[in-house]
């Protein structure tokens, strides 16, 4: 994933940042693709307010695949994220169109590549998930945002939150979703339920 | 194939997690799909699984986007205070500029304006107020037919009276520093740069805003032994006024020439200007003891009478024909010049006085 020597500005620093965790290179990717971004939004009908959630969004969503060793560089960081803001501003005005987009139908594959997993993260149902992780509390909180969001293997998981190995970490991780399944069903939320 | 015992993939937890994160290719994954297509358990299994992840996921991006937004306020606060400390700078560079260009240009014209700033607050007494020009014409009306020796006397208590006017000048601003009392009577205020020397105020009234209807100048010779050039002003008409009566019980027997008293007709309304000498030893008590001795200076009398204004220039050295030849020249808004044959003499008026026009006699 090593960009090449002619990328070596600020795309090879921000990179850096992202791969150390560092928030800094948010700000700076943010603030170089600011105006592209607002632009294109605002020429699809969308608003102010839309075009500062679709930049936030794709650039969490570029911090995200730096973060888990998904990301490839094969274009400039900038055209990278303004191909994820497309993609995020359309999903957005679908959604709105629909008001049910968490459905396992064949449509949610029509919005580009993104996975299912990527659509329903946007989701209402998703968020009430949040706020049960949000009381679930640590270790449990950080150890299955490491793995479902970091998308760190276990091994990984284990060395940084000083587990003794990854069976350690797969056993934790099982107790820690239970724990969440019943957070969840004790507030009257219904997994699964489509 | 729909029956319970059946082993479907999403009882293999490790499967389910990598068809949930997509890290699995695009064939397997279709074909998983095709594996569930009439499995509803398991569909409703995936879901509870992916609703899981994404909820994992979506609190993830809660807590960085706070992260960001709270990172790009910092940055709008720092860029705004950065932007004000530079507008900040350059409006105190551009107050500088323009303090420091209008002490340049207009310390000349604000000069004057302190100098007539000056609260005058002017204690008079009783026999003082015969200097004033309204009430000096009506004394020298009424002195008229007294004898000589009254009117002697009644000089002498003029010149004594006016030298004993208490004068409380509260001045303003630099000329406070620049003009040290020397006595109630002799508060100086030079102008600077000017060919004459304002002395003493001497008139009524305590406004600064009113001009004394009298004031003391000091005219300095400034050409001798310089002939007059006719062409400058042209006067209409010259009169001559001699109220020998007046001037003879006025004027000590010594001086001949004492009182010749000129009246200029001038082209502007109001200008009359009547010139008249009086012996050095006229000059009243206060103003001899001002005297530097100096021989190009001339202490004149500036006076606001009903028939114009009349300068009374106490000097020996001019004779009646001196007098009769004089010229009166307006060489400025504020400067004057009496030109005598054998000498010029240069005012500088202050505000107020200097409506005084040319003429000639």
């Amino acid at each position: 994933m090593k960009p090449p020597i002619f990328f070596l500005n600020d795309d090879a620093k921000i990179l850096d940042l992202m791969k150390k965790g560092d928030d800094d290179a948010l700000v700076m990717i943010y603030q170089q693709n600011r105006k592209a971004i607002v632009s294109l939004v605002l020429k699809n009908n969308g608003s102010n307010d839309d075009a500062e959630d679709v930049i936030q969004d794709s650039v969490i969503i570029l911090w995200e695949r730096v973060r888990s060793g998904r990301f490839e560089y094969t274009a400039k960081l900038s055209t990278f994220l303004f191909a994820i803001a497309k993609n995020v501003w359309s999903r957005k005005r679908v959604r709105r169109q629909r008001e049910t987009p968490t459905k396992m139908e064949s449509d949610f594959l029509e919005s580009g590549d993104a996975s299912q997993l990527e659509l329903m993260v946007e989701s209402e149902r998703s968020q009430t998930v949040a706020s049960a992780l949000e009381k679930l509390g640590d270790p449990c909180k950080t150890l299955l945002l490491l793995y479902y969001w970091e998308e760190k293997s276990q091994e990984d998981i284990a060395a940084q939150m000083g587990f003794a190995n990854a069976a350690t970490v797969k056993s934790k991780k099982y107790t820690c979703k239970k724990m969440l399944e019943k957070i969840l069903k004790d507030s009257g939320f219904m997994l699964g339920l489509i | 194939m729909n029956d319970d015992t059946k082993k479907y993939w999403t009882d293999d937890p490790e499967l389910v997690e990598k068809y949930i994160l997509n890290k699995i290719s695009a064939e397997e994954k279709k074909r998983l799909d095709a594996e569930i297509a009439d499995c509803e358990p398991c569909k409703a299994k995936l879901q509870e699984e992916l609703e899981i992840a994404a909820g994992i996921r979506h609190y993830g991006r809660d807590i960085l986007k706070a992260r960001l937004r709270k990172k790009l306020r910092r940055e709008r606060a720092t860029q705004f205070f950065n932007y004000q400390y530079v507008g900040l700078a350059a409006a105190v560079v551009i107050i500088a500029i323009g303090l420091g260009a209008y002490q340049i240009w207009f310390s000349d014209l604000v000069a004057p304006k302190k100098f007539h700033q000056q609260e005058i607050v002017f204690k008079q007494s009783e026999d003082s107020a015969a200097i004033s020009s309204e009430s000096s014409d009506e004394e020298r009306k009424s002195e008229a037919g007294k004898p000589e020796d009254e009117h002697k006397e009644s000089d002498q208590r003029l010149e004594q009276s006016s030298s004993q006017q208490k004068m409380e000048i509260a001045e303003q601003g630099d000329l406070a520093q620049s003009a040290p009392a020397v006595s109630s009577v002799d508060q100086k205020q030079s102008l600077s740069g000017a060919a004459g020397k304002s002395d003493d105020l001497v008139g009524e009234g305590s406004k600064s805003e009113s001009t004394p209807s009298a004031i003391w100048l000091i005219g300095q010779i400034v050409i001798v032994n310089e002939s007059v050039q006719d062409n400058e002003i042209s006067a209409s008409k010259i009169q001559k006024e001699k109220d020998t009566k007046f001037s003879e019980q006025r004027r000590p027997k010594t001086n001949s020439q004492s009182l010749e008293t000129i009246t200029l007709n001038k082209k502007v309304k109001e200008n009359n200007i009547i010139l008249q000498q009086r012996s050095m030893k006229d000059l009243p008590i206060g103003r001899s003891q001002q005297r530097t001795g100096q021989q190009r200076e001339i202490e004149t009398l500036f006076e606001r009478t009903d028939k114009g204004i009349q300068l009374t220039l106490y000097d020996d050295s001019i004779n009646e024909s001196d007098m009769k030849d004089a010229i009166v020249e307006r060489v400025s808004e504020d400067s004057i010049v009496v030109s005598l044959p054998n000498q010029r003499i240069a005012y500088r008026l202050p505000s107020g006085w200097n409506s005084t026009s040319s003429g000639r006699r």
